[in-house]
């Protein structure tokens, strides 16, 4: 034997021979190795350092379950942290590093802690740290370190993450025997198959078992199912995929590691892919769990599962060491010894706790290998690695039997891998005929267990179990395993959780203070938590506590498995919804105009809006901006403006009920509105409260257009379709969303009409023709058009909405035609100055808590009508006269801002609590046709005290303000220049 | 009166080549917009859709489909189920729907609504479409269970959409909100891209 690999033997490729690094150690393994494999090959052992006592850990298992051989994956901001090294499968340049190791994996000097480990005892921290209170800060820093494992990147992820959905009939999980039979089966009945496998391939426990089924190699019948498989159409087969999580109605999530067995990932290729699986039916052939056994100082480097063993030797052609003990509760220990002794390892015995004889012993006997029945390993011996293990009798007294070995293969039963179960509810049985947890009733959904996940730990009858049929198999028939939750007599630190450092003391220690819920036993020693989850820990953990209580195992229950079955990148579950694709943008007609114009976007829900426009080339500074929203309202106020409103929500509705419908939705009346005449319509929410507002123009006899606010277009269009469908389908109206169909701008401003008539030709503007509040069809710059007379800021003001196609060109022909009488592009900043200056209600004032009498639209309630809200109007607390009414508000030094959201006091220097009298809803940091800061707000007494001078309080923000209440109507009361 | 373009909402967001993994067979994908198209909502009443069905065709030719989640008809005009009793026509914008449609369904109760300009199609073909469809939605697209005719209107990352099966080339079409195309051409491409895609 060269070095630990095998002459011969495994799945792997030894015609190559590949590069790696661990830690300082440049090593070599082949292709079909996994990081572990590879460095068992090379003789490495050690591989990390225990999460709190720094002891010396090994690799324990073949798989996912791993708690000890956690490494740093990768470097830089493709860096991983806890990464099991079972399962990297090898590349070239594959570098790696141990973990929670100062300063070297070989001499870490916080083994300290396993020598003062009594004052390290569970609960620790609990009683350790907390006095006195404020010193717990400091000392959590140091225990961070101290205690902990890996760290994560602190760059960007340079790679890809995909999320996507799948279908199906039937879903497996697992691809082993029970598992490739049953997806057959499935796919045989014509069910849409998927089959999943955490492996890089097919086969599952089958890939580490040296065993013929039909007389040859077990491999190759996994290669005809396999084969069988990839020919069928309508069954997919994921490999590499782990499938993690359980949900309602049947729904899987499941990670693909799609380049992670690669250096990096081809370009545009995720490194790794989410599923979500949606199956009719999900079976789970998760197989089974080795449970390590619970002896002293059971967590030394060589001290390996017996399975894993089995999967070194057999699949990677690696001797795990040169001189074997194997100790078992079960006859998995014989066949381990079997094949060791095949692969030409010395095995020194086999320890079997139970008494019995069997099939099994006798072919090992046979084979030259001494066995120890009865007996147990009560300590394994040898610091960074075994080198013997003593052995007594089970029951105790006799002498002790020091063994020389490097290697000690274990196996305490197999734990059917019931998780997946587990999250869809079902609970899990003692069974004390295979001395294990099995999957009960309870799942929700359509869901079994087959095979060792089911606890058939048979071959045939697993296969069959899974519908298929089951191969001649030459073996002995299983033996019954015993229980053996801990040995007695063990010496030493007795590992129950190595991830966690939770040893049978521990448990001990938490019964003794009291502890009885398995679930306050977990968070209080840390049983079970970690990247594992405490795979391998759980049922002996949960087993001591029983027997402490001197309960059943099936009284104490099992903690609660939850997702994930395996540690998910955060990265894969949010997939490609990062950075530009983090949510769904929305732009209007004139977005590029915005942009190759000098507009800074805001966001205004998914919308972007021009804010302000810059000139070109200048920089986005407070003053620059400050600068561009003045000159928007005071060119807007005086000449003409434009600005994009293509936001606001439309609605188009048709019939000849339509009429009704508006008067049933808005508090004011509309059976009166004429044709070609728009009005302003409030409406509340079901509870009274004020909810949305907007104009309702009515296009034709039986047709009218309705346009919300930008915020609630949806959620109007929705409470429409709700009223038509369920409350009033007696109502002959249909509505459509329009929003997305028309383009919106409103050209604002003394000078609009001049504007209006040099791009509408033909057409008369004059304000007889086209009154205030009026609707018309034109064409604008040769396209159609709808116009209407509406102003939201103050000014004469056309509303101009073409087909969304034409939007652009539309804007640029007004801009154009605007030129000559210095027509000024605006933004929301702008918009929102001259609203607020002509004390126009808006988001700030419809928060959800106003009512019509609190914003001064009393007067739009109408008494002759019934309307959505009216029945809750009349209710004390929205009619108190003492509720805050809507009011304009100034600085009485006339130059400092007023905050939105500040509160209104009479006295800021009272004791608290101090009164409210009311807070400010919008502000406007300069009104520039005022010259000075103004603001809306709502304050008891309201319009009654207009001119009474109180403060605004914002806390937030340390300020407080002298403010004066003013009516909200800052510019032009009469309204006589919209209607001009 | 000349006919004034009309500008698609993917403007410059539409770059025709090849784009991601370079393959040396053919892409995975090729994506493209129809646009512009005319698209007509028409929304009757259940007391009179049997009228109405009969008025749509003689008005332009085609009756929609009276099942849910079909579409009958071909790119020259085909009618969507978008709803009970509301179909979406739509036909290339040289075709007029909403005048015949209007003037052919006077009397029968049914709204007629214009909605042209509020949408764009994007078409996705290749073998790999439903693989990029799926990153996105949640229906499941197989073609047994989502065959050529079939229609849905879903969310497609994130984004309300129609969604159509228009063979099994495959060929599926998606009709997005004008505002959210250029948003939702893009997560389309940059699902495409693993496969490697080719815009016309």
């Amino acid at each position: 034997m060269a070095g630990h690999r095998l002459a011969y033997g495994g799945l792997i490729d030894r015609s190559r021979e590949i590069g790696f690094r661990f830690d300082e150690l440049q090593l070599t393994g082949h292709p079909g190795d996994t990081l572990a494999s590879a460095l068992l090959a090379n003789g490495v052992h050690l591989v990390g350092r225990s999460f709190k006592y720094h002891r010396p850990r090994g690799i324990l298992t073949a798989g996912s379950a791993e708690p000890n051989a956690l490494v740093e994956l990768r470097t830089g901001g493709r860096r991983e942290p806890n990464t099991r090294a079972t399962e990297i499968e090898l590349f070239d340049g594959l570098v790696a590093a141990s973990q929670n190791r100062w300063p070297s994996l070989r001499h870490d000097l916080l083994q300290v802690n396993d020598v003062f480990s009594r004052f390290l005892a569970a609960g620790f921290y609990y009683k350790t740290f907390m006095w006195p209170p404020q010193a717990w800060l400091t000392y959590e820093k140091f225990i961070r370190r101290a205690a902990g494992l890996g760290s994560a990147a602190d760059e960007p992820d340079p790679d890809r993450y995909e999320r996507q959905n799948m279908h199906c009939d039937v879903l497996v999980i697992g691809a082993g025997p029970a598992g490739l039979a049953a997806a057959e089966a499935a796919g045989r009945a014509h069910q849409r198959v998927i089959l999943l496998d955490e492996g890089d391939r097919p086969g599952g426990s089958l890939l580490g078992e040296r065993l013929d089924l039909d007389g040859a190699p077990a491999l190759d019948w996994v290669a005809d199912l396999a084969t069988t498989l990839a020919q069928r159409p309508e069954t997919r087969v994921l490999t590499r995929t782990t499938a993690f999580g359980i949900y309602d109605g049947n729904l899987v999530g499941a990670l693909e590691r799609v380049s992670d067995h690669l250096a990096t990932p081809a370009p545009f290729v995720p490194r790794q892919r989410f599923w979500r699986i949606r199956a009719g039916r999900i079976v789970c052939a998760t197989g089974a769990l080795e449970r390590p056994l619970v002896f002293g100082d059971n967590d030394r480097p060589g001290v390996m599962l017996a399975s894993a063993v089995r999967t070194y030797v057999n699949r990677y052609g690696v001797a795990p060491g040169r001189r074997a003990v194997v100790f078992a509760t079960n006859d998995d220990g014989y066949r381990t010894a079997l094949d060791l002794h095949a692969a030409g390892i010395t095995v020194a015995a086999v320890i079997d706790a139970r008494g019995e004889d069997g099939e099994w012993r006798a072919r090992t006997r046979a084979a030259g290998i001494e066995v120890l029945s009865g007996h147990v390993v009560i300590r394994a011996r040898g610091g960074r690695g075994v080198r013997s293990v003593e052995v007594a009798a089970m029951a105790g007294g006799g002498p002790v039997r020091r063994i020389a070995c490097d290697l000690l293969a274990m196996s305490g039963g197999h734990d059917p891998a019931l998780h997946l179960l587990s999250h869809a509810g079902a609970v899990a049985e003692y069974d004390p005929e295979i001395a294990a947890l099995r999957p009960g009733a309870g799942a929700r959904g359509d869901i079994r267990a087959v095979g060792a996940a089911n606890g058939t730990f048979d071959l045939a009858a697993a296969i069959r179990e899974a519908g298929g049929e089951a191969p001649a198999l030459e073996a002995p028939a299983r033996g019954r395993p015993v229980a053996l939750w801990r040995v007695p007599g063990a010496k030493g630190k007795a590992f129950v959780d190595p991830q966690n450092d939770v040893t049978a003391g521990d448990i001990e220690l938490a019964h003794r203070e009291g502890y009885i819920s398995v679930e306050h036993l977990k968070r209080y020693t840390t049983l079970g938590m970690g990247t594992d989850q405490g795979k391998l820990g759980n049922v002996n953990g949960l087993a001591l506590m029983a027997e402490a209580r001197g309960a059943e195992i099936g009284q104490v229950g099992t903690t609660t498995y939850r997702p994930p079955y395996v540690p998910v990148s955060i990265g894969a579950l949010v997939g490609r919804d990062v950075g530009q694709h983090e949510a769904p943008v929305r732009r209007s007609a004139m977005h590029d105009w915005h942009q190759a114009n000098g507009a800074v976007f805001v966001e205004a829900g998914a919308w972007l809006r021009p804010q302000y426009y810059l000139d070109a080339g200048q920089k986005d500074t407070r003053a620059a901006m400050d600068r561009a929203i003045t000159r928007e309202v005071v060119e807007t106020r005086n000449g003409v403006g434009l600005v994009d409103v293509s936001t606001l929500g439309k609605i188009d509705i048709q019939g000849p009920d339509s009429a009704e419908f508006l008067n049933r939705l808005y508090t004011n009346g509309w059976k009166g509105l004429a044709v070609g005449r728009a009005r302003y319509g409030l409406m509340l929410r079901e509870d009274g409260l004020v909810w949305d507002d907007g104009t309702t123009s009515r296009l034709d006899e039986n047709h009218y257009l309705m346009t919300t606010t930008t915020t609630n277009a949806g959620a109007v269009m929705s409470h429409l379709e709700y009223y038509l469908q369920l409350v009033w389908p007696d109502l002959d109206v249909k509505a459509v969303s329009v929003t997305e169909q028309w383009a919106a701008m409103a050209l604002a401003g003394p000078k609009a009409r001049d504007v209006l008539a040099a791009v509408v030709p033909d057409f008369d503007v004059s304000n007889e023709a086209f009154p205030f509040m009026g609707v018309r069809f034109a064409e604008v710059a040769g396209v159609p058009a709808r116009i209407f007379r509406i102003s939201f800021s103050g000014e004469l003001s056309y509303e101009i909405n073409v087909g969304a196609d034409w939007g652009e060109v539309a804007w640029r022909a007004i801009v154009e035609a605007g030129a000559a009488h210095g027509l000024r592009p605006y933004g929301t900043e702008a918009m929102g100055i001259m609203r607020i200056e002509k004390g126009h209600v808006a988001g700030g004032e419809l928060d959800g808590q106003t009512t019509a009498e609190d914003l001064g639209l009393g007067r739009m309630m109408s008494r002759r009508k019934d309307y959505i809200g009216l029945a809750m109007v009349d209710r004390e607390g929205i009619e108190d006269v003492m509720r805050p009414r809507f009011v304009g508000l100034v600085p009485v030094d006339g130059t400092t801002r007023i905050r939105a959201g500040a509160h209104l006091v009479e006295d800021p220097d009272r004791p608290p609590p101090i009164p409210r009298l009311g807070h400010v809803s919008s502000s406007a940091y300069l009104s520039p046709t005022l010259g000075h800061p103004i603001a809306l707000g709502f304050c008891k007494g309201g319009e009654k005290r207009i001119g009474d001078e109180v403060w605004a309080l914002s806390p937030v923000h340390g300020q407080r303000v002298k403010v004066r209440l003013a009516d909200p109507v800052f510019y032009d009361a009469d309204g006589g220049r919209q209607r001009g | 009166m000349v006919e004034i373009e009309r500008a698609s909402p993917l403007g410059a967001a539409r770059v025709p080549g090849h784009h991601g993994t370079e393959v040396a067979r053919t892409p995975g994908l090729v994506l493209s917009e129809r646009h512009p198209l005319s698209m007509v909502q028409v929304e009757s009443d259940s007391d009179r859709a049997a009228r109405v069905i009969e008025a749509v065709a003689g008005s332009i030719g085609l009756a929609p489909p009276a099942d849910p989640g079909r579409f009958v008809g071909d790119d020259a005009l085909a009618i969507h189920w978008i709803g009970p009793n509301r179909w979406l026509a739509v036909a290339p914008a040289t075709r007029d729907l909403e005048g015949p449609l209007r003037a052919g369904l006077t009397g029968t109760g049914a709204a007629v609504v214009d909605l042209s300009h509020g949408r764009t199609a994007i078409r996705l073909t290749g073998r790999m479409v439903r693989e990029v469809l799926a990153k996105g939605t949640g229906i499941d697209l197989h073609h047994g269970a989502f065959a050529p005719k079939a229609t849905a209107q879903t969310a497609l990352f994130h984004v309300a959409v129609l969604i159509a099966c228009l063979d099994d080339r495959p060929a599926f079409e998606i009709h997005a909100p004008r505002g959210f195309a250029r948003s939702l051409w893009e997560s389309l491409g940059d699902a495409c891209a693993e496969y490697g895609y080719r815009v016309l």
